[in-house]
């Protein structure tokens, strides 16, 4: 014990120069250094933090900008432009509508489900009856129609039977587009996308288009069903002579045969 | 000028133990120094981690704050996206046949009066075919020119072609045109 002592007293600077030292050592490795590397951690991460944090801002004051209403009708509009299904019907209804005001009669109509090249869409071969001006004015009507039509091949033959009379065979791909599921989701981080002048200038275009056809972009909803679906909706030969023409009959020049076959 | 002479007369046991005792103190003065300076570190460490820690929290609850407003108005997002993807499909979708339909009209429009249209047809590919009767050979003619000029004019036309021209006994001239958008082969 005296021996340490006097060890001890003689080396005690090199004793105590040797425990700072180890102090030091630890103190700099277990504290120190962890500590400055998760301050400069958490100095990148608060940077990344603030940043998002910024766009996030920017996006809420973007969102809460946003004319919920305008959105909503503009939404409307595309929708109805190009829908989320087929809506055959409709899309045949608007061809009967294009062809009447172009002066030409619907003759027959054909749905087929070949699907089109482009996009989610489907045949609609139509036969009118008319005139060339009214082929040329319906082919220029079609830019303008409430739903997207494009034109496959035209042809068009005159009526031997009717003289003036033109034949139009036009298969037409009606496109609509179902929703994606991308969309449900939406991402936090993503910029909120902004209408462009081009895309306002094509709503305001489709405004106009729809403004022209306003039971298409009403969308009301039809009364349907009937009382007794087993009696016959034909009127009855003693109460009603002339027969009301459902929407698909054209104006019976020789036989017409209008049909939408499935 | 003098010569001074410093004699010391202390034992050397005393001098030795001073001068180890002047060692001690300054290894433990720079050990104090060191620890010291250590301490002051540490402190200053650990109280800017504690306040970064305090940064951070605020940050994520601001960012937790502002993901609930923005998820509040998801639907509002979910409207604009879908309305986007619907022009972009929409202007894609637009204008396809806007060539068919162009020279389907211009060539029907130069048909002069003294000929008649039987059939005019554009295919698919946007190849017109014209088959048309008259009693004027001159029209024939005139047609044929009109569409020279809009060759040269516009370029909605490649090439015309006269397929076939025969004259009946009745007298009409009978005659199909080809018509080829450009380009085609």
């Amino acid at each position: 014990m005296d021996t340490l002592k006097i060890f001890f007293g003689d080396q005690k600077t090199v004793f105590w120069s040797v425990c700072t030292a180890a102090t030091a050592l630890v103190v700099i490795y277990f504290v120190i250094i962890p500590q400055a590397h998760a301050f400069i951690d958490v100095g990148q991460q608060l940077k990344q933090l603030q940043g998002r944090s910024q766009a996030l801002n920017t996006k809420l004051a973007a969102l809460q900008a946003e004319d919920e209403n305008a959105d909503k009708e503009n939404l409307q509009v595309a929708l109805t432009i190009l829908p989320t299904e087929e809506k055959v019907t409709e899309a045949l209804i608007t061809v009967q509508d294009l062809l009447a005001k172009s002066g030409m009669a619907l003759y027959t109509a054909n749905y087929t489900t070949q699907r089109t090249k482009v996009g989610s869409g489907f045949t609609l071969s139509v036969v009118a009856k008319g005139d060339m001006n009214g082929v040329r004015s319906f082919l220029s009507s079609l830019d303008s129609a409430p739903r997207i039509f494009r034109v496959n091949s035209i042809d068009v033959r005159s009526d031997l039977s009717n003289h003036g009379v033109m034949d139009a065979e036009i298969p037409l791909s009606v496109f609509y587009e179902p929703l994606s599921g991308a969309i449900s989701t939406g991402n936090l981080d993503k910029p909120l996308p902004q209408l462009s002048a081009q895309d306002k200038q094509l709503l305001e275009k489709l405004t106009g288009v729809l403004a022209q056809f306003p039971e298409s972009a009403s969308g009301s909803a039809v009364e349907v069903g009937k009382d007794n679906p087993f009696e016959s909706s034909q009127p009855q030969p003693t109460a009603a002579p002339t027969p009301q023409p459902t929407p698909l009959e054209v104006a019976p020049t020789s036989t017409p045969s209008a049909s939408l076959q499935g | 000028m003098a010569n001074s002479i410093a004699i010391n007369l202390l034992p050397k046991e005393v001098l030795t133990a001073r001068s180890r005792s002047v060692k001690v103190t300054l290894a433990y003065k720079i050990s104090i120094v060191l620890l010291i300076i250590l301490a002051i570190v540490t402190s200053t460490i650990l109280s800017v981690r504690f306040s970064q820690k305090i940064r951070l929290q605020q940050a994520q609850d601001q960012t937790k704050n502002l993901e609930n407003k923005i998820s509040a108005l998801n639907q509002r997002e979910q409207q604009l996206i879908t309305i986007k993807q619907k022009l972009a499909s929409i202007a894609q979708l637009t204008g396809g046949d806007k060539a068919e339909k162009e020279l389907f009209d211009k060539m029907v429009s130069l048909v002069p009066p003294e000929m008649t249209i039987t059939e005019a047809m554009v295919d698919p590919k946007g190849t017109m075919e014209i088959s048309a009767t008259t009693t004027s050979l001159p029209a024939i003619d005139t047609f044929i020119k009109a569409i020279e000029i809009q060759m040269k004019t516009s370029n909605m036309i490649q090439k015309l072609e006269l397929e076939s021209l025969s004259l009946d006994p009745s007298g009409d001239f009978k005659m199909l045109f080809k018509i080829l958008p450009p380009g085609t082969a």
